[in-house]
């Protein structure tokens, strides 16, 4: 399994695609943070 | 039942009677002035010219015979097509336009308009080309209907991009841009057509149907949508 | 939004399988998992410009919600946008491989490159359009004369002219065969894909409503 080079290939995607995926979560994280925020401060006006 | 029926012709023939008016504005205007339509007409005459002054000696096969000739109508028709509406908005007449008549009214004017331009543009540049490259189609028929076809689809397609591209700021770099990506299929199979026609291929019903189907779809689809081009909603 | 969070987790999946569980295609060796990613990636290319159409289609049926339908659409179209450029990338790279040059105008070939060009027009007229009120309506319209042609490019024009290309639609005796593991990781894929665009899609619609919001508060 080790000495696949395959293996290193899928390691590398693998890393890869948790670095977008961090990206996109945190993303998502913010946008329906500021979601809520723009709705109440324009609930209060 | 006859009423219904009886309405309807009524409404077809005032509608036609308006697009007759329409059609007839934009000659007298265009004829008035003559000038788009000589300097059409002359920028397709001069890019043939120059075509055959550089290349008429050379033994050019058959297919860069066909694609030379649908490069020059190609650029002919992206110079003189969208000229249509592009002068209603310059010359402040299409608020005008827009309330004094349907969208369908317009449409089919310029559409026919735009039409009979091309064809006259076509008529020149292909007996031309013809004539300097000293090469005559096999199948003169097949070679007649093949241009006649192509450019009959590709009027009708950029004449929603002309409609398209004269509310936008920036005309005539962009009707090239906005216009290629749809005209890509009409040229490649016109461009094939026509070189089996010069070398005397059979006479290819199938592509010569896709481009009038092509056209007619896009006729159709065109009529329903440019309300929503060129009247303010 | 829970259905498309399901790409975290599905995505390694696709990875591992696509690179390590699947045995290597006949002829072309392991070079053909690439397999695995242009193909999803170029059915979300053409299924984000179907969407931006059905978005302009409805826009312009029921003329409400401007602004936010006008979006949906724009966002759309820059996320196939994306897509497009990596289906060529992969593309290309699979055809060195496989058939000694990174271009060839292959027919599908071409249709990707036109789906590209229709995307840059697009962006460009929308562009143009800036201080035009009735932007809404022309760009709509282009999306919809373009997806009307489209059918032309990639099912038309594909079958009149030979193709170098395995049909991955319909597979006839001379194309390559797929067997059961490639065609459920193919599969797989496919739907991961699918819904990494849904899940991108949602967050641009989210910041576009916001950005709405923000800007019609403003102008009251």
């Amino acid at each position: 399994m080790i000495s696949n080079p395959l293996f290193f290939v899928f390691i590398v995607v693998l890393i890869i695609w948790i670095g977008i995926a961090l990206l996109l979560f945190r993303i998502d994280r913010k946008i329906s943070l500021v979601e809520k925020e723009v709705s109440e401060a324009l609930d209060e006006k | 039942m006859i009423r219904r029926s009886l309405n309807f012709v009524i409404r077809g023939l005032i509608l036609q009677n308006r697009i007759v008016k329409l059609l007839k504005k934009d000659f007298y205007i265009e004829f008035r002035s003559r000038a788009s339509i000589n300097i059409s007409l002359a920028f397709a005459g001069i890019t043939t010219l120059s075509v055959s002054l550089t290349s008429a000696t050379m033994n050019l096969p058959f297919r860069v015979h066909s694609i030379l000739i649908w490069v020059i109508i190609f650029f002919s028709a992206m110079n003189s097509l969208s000229h249509i509406f592009i002068r209603e908005e310059e010359e402040g007449t299409s608020i005008f336009l827009s309330i004094h008549s349907e969208a369908e009214e317009i449409y089919i004017a310029k559409l026919l308009f735009n039409f009979i331009l091309f064809i006259v543009i076509t008529v020149v540049v292909t007996p031309l080309y013809l004539f300097f490259m000293q090469i005559w189609p096999e199948n003169f028929i097949f070679f007649a209907s093949s241009v006649f076809c192509g450019s009959t689809a590709l009027s009708s397609i950029t004449t929603t991009l002309g409609a398209i591209v004269a509310k936008t700021s920036m005309r005539s770099s962009l009707f090239t841009v906005i216009s290629f990506p749809l005209t890509i299929p009409v040229l490649w199979i016109s461009i094939n057509l026509t070189a089996s026609s010069l070398e005397g291929g059979s006479v290819d019903l199938l592509n010569l149907l896709f481009l009038l189907a092509f056209s007619g779809v896009i006729v159709s689809f065109s009529y329903l949508l440019f309300k929503f081009i060129w009247m303010e909603q | 939004m829970f259905l498309y969070r399901l790409v975290y987790i599905l995505m390694p999946i696709g990875i591992f399988l696509s690179l390590l569980w699947v045995p290597p295609a006949n002829i072309l060796g392991d070079a053909s998992r690439i397999l695995y990613f242009h193909v999803p990636v170029a059915w979300v290319s053409f299924l984000a410009f179907i969407i931006a159409g059905i978005h302009s289609i409805v826009l312009l049926i029921k003329k409400s919600d401007i602004p936010y339908r006008e979006a949906m659409a724009y966002n759309s179209a820059a996320i196939g946008m994306v897509f497009t450029v990596l289906t060529v990338i992969t593309g290309s790279i699979w055809a060195k491989v496989s058939w000694g040059h990174f271009w060839n105008w292959d027919p599908r070939e071409t249709s990707i490159v036109i789906l590209m060009l229709i995307y840059i027009a697009y962006f460009s007229l929308f562009s143009a359009l800036k201080s035009n009120p009735n932007r809404w309506g022309i760009s709509s319209v282009y999306l919809i004369i373009s997806m009307i042609i489209a059918p032309f490019l990639i099912f038309i024009v594909p079958r009149v002219y030979p193709s170098l290309h395995p049909d991955t639609i319909i597979n006839q005796d001379k194309k390559i065969h797929l067997e059961a593991s490639m065609r459920i990781t193919l599969f797989f894929l496919v739907v991961t894909f699918t819904l990494l665009y849904g899940y991108i899609y949602k967050i641009t619609n989210k910041l576009s409503l916001i950005i709405i919001k923000l800007r019609s508060s403003h102008d009251i």
